[in-house]
């Protein structure tokens, strides 16, 4: 179903000169484009009623839509982050965000989401998940009802930092879906061996989260220089090279790191741009952080 | 490796350093000047544990303590940043009506003098005087930290009974809990 959100953000791709225009990747079961960085809020966006740290974090969402971001990740374990989200959606009105939300209960997901709807302030979301695959048994069958009734766009799972990946496998093969969410990064790099493939396979898109390992990744790599072939890739910041390493790899849809700072906003929006690594480069940028 | 294993101290943090300053630093804006209150009640209560007087009014003190520490930072301000805050304010109200029942107990009394009682005094003192010096302002009976380090200390200076063995594991648990938290 076309709604406007959809429409303005496609109409604002296509008329920028191609040159300039974000990295997208279509929604395997759609075709709909999606820029292939998204904006997580685990942790980042968790800053209570305090109207200066929610005014930041909508100046994160206003650099993140200027800089051609859609996607924006939350779900109600996140505690305040979906406030702060619909407040920042209510402060920068029209912005082209494709919701991205997550059931995550053992009792009534139906009134979760609803909830969880009223606190980002949209008519709908574009995508549901089941968080960390919890009560999928009842909640997965309720957002194929939803999507089936036109109240949902996409219906997906996520899991984080490798956990539950047979479920998440076996899942993915016996069920429709438009989209998985898991971690994957140059060091946390299991996904590859089944599930990213089975996501190409099945027609599933892929969301990445923990790009930079919530942080630590980076930090890390902070005290080391840049390497040569970060030039070639023009990235000038370590979390830009890692995100194209991420999105290089074809089964990538979106990934979705999450921060409070502008700055950094711009640096992850970056990996939008300019050349991708090929499969030999990622194995050598891969080696050489690991070697770090 | 199999899921439980994948599960670290980590996994306990649930929002940013600067988020939880600023979470204290409106908090004690907003109660002020309740900090007097509680600085008060607290010094009360080190100075009945150092004199060995007034066992049950010290308990009582401590219960009160976690009553608001549940009714007001729990329920109120930390669940702005965490789902689990209204169930840890149940924990709160559940703590309170145990030290009010021991200070009911017919017998107690405070510990003779050696390694457990001074090492609890010691405790009790550093709550309640290093704890408002802290950056965020640790304030017993207002925040959990101080009042989890003065229980803790309350309770290895005193000498109850056998049912007094259920005050410890909420304390022990926050604890624990802030310990791992600090450690990340």
């Amino acid at each position: 179903m076309i709604d406007r959100r959809t429409t303005l953000a496609s109409l604002a791709a296509l008329s920028l000169p191609a040159a300039a225009a974000p990295l997208s990747r279509p929604v395997p079961s759609s075709g709909e484009p999606l820029p292939v960085i998204g904006l997580g809020t685990w942790i980042t966006f968790n800053v209570g009623n305090d109207p200066p740290a929610v005014a930041a974090c909508t100046a994160v969402m206003r650099a993140f839509f200027e800089g051609g971001g859609r996607m924006i990740d939350s779900s109600p374990m996140y505690a305040s982050s979906q406030p702060t989200v619909g407040q920042g959606l209510a402060t920068l009105r029209g912005a082209p965000v494709y919701a991205a939300d997550k059931v995550w209960t053992r009792g009534d997901g139906a009134a979760q989401i609803e909830a969880s709807r009223r606190l980002w302030g949209l008519p709908r979301f574009d995508l549901l998940q089941v968080h960390n695959l919890l009560a999928w048994e009842q909640q997965l069958p309720l957002l194929q009802r939803m999507k089936a009734e036109g109240r949902l766009r996409h219906v997906g799972l996520s899991t984080s930092e490798g956990r539950r990946h047979d479920t998440m496998e076996q899942l993915m093969r016996r069920e429709r879906l438009d989209f998985v969410q898991l971690s994957y990064n140059p060091l946390d790099r299991e996904a590859e061996d089944r599930l990213l493939p089975l996501a190409q396979e099945r027609g599933i898109g892929v969301i990445v989260n923990r790009p930079f390992r919530e942080g630590a990744l980076l930090r890390a790599l902070a005290r080391h220089p840049l390497p040569g072939f970060a030039r070639e890739l023009q990235a000038a910041h370590w979390a830009t090279l890692v995100l194209k390493w991420i999105v290089a790899h074809p089964a990538v849809t979106v990934a979705i790191p999450a921060t409070s700072r502008v700055d950094h906003v711009r640096q992850n929006l970056a990996a939008m741009h300019g050349p991708l690594p090929d499969a030999a480069l990622r194995q050598r940028i891969a080696a050489h952080i690991a070697a770090l | 490796m199999p899921d439980w294993m994948r599960y670290s101290p980590a996994d306990l943090v649930y929002v940013a350093p600067a988020a939880w300053a600023r979470l204290y630093e409106r908090f004690h804006a907003a109660l002020w000047p309740a900090q007097v209150l509680a600085l008060g009640a607290g010094l009360v209560l080190l100075v009945l544990a150092l004199r060995g007087r007034g066992w049950r009014v010290a308990l009582g003190l401590a219960a009160l303590a976690w009553a608001a520490v549940g009714a007001v930072f729990q329920a109120r301000w930390h669940a702005e940043l965490n789902w689990a805050a209204p169930a840890l304010a149940w924990a709160c109200g559940l703590q309170a009506l145990l030290l009010a029942a021991a200070a009911a107990m017919p017998r107690g009394g405070w510990a003779s003098d050696g390694v457990a009682r001074r090492l609890g005094l010691a405790l009790i003192a550093l709550a309640l005087l290093a704890g408002p010096l802290l950056p965020r302002h640790e304030v017993f009976g207002l925040t959990p930290d101080a009042t989890t380090l003065a229980t803790l200390g309350l309770l290895l200076a005193l000498r109850l009974g056998p049912p007094a063995v259920a005050l410890w594991p909420l304390p022990l648990a926050a604890a624990a809990l802030a310990l791992a938290m600090a450690l990340q």
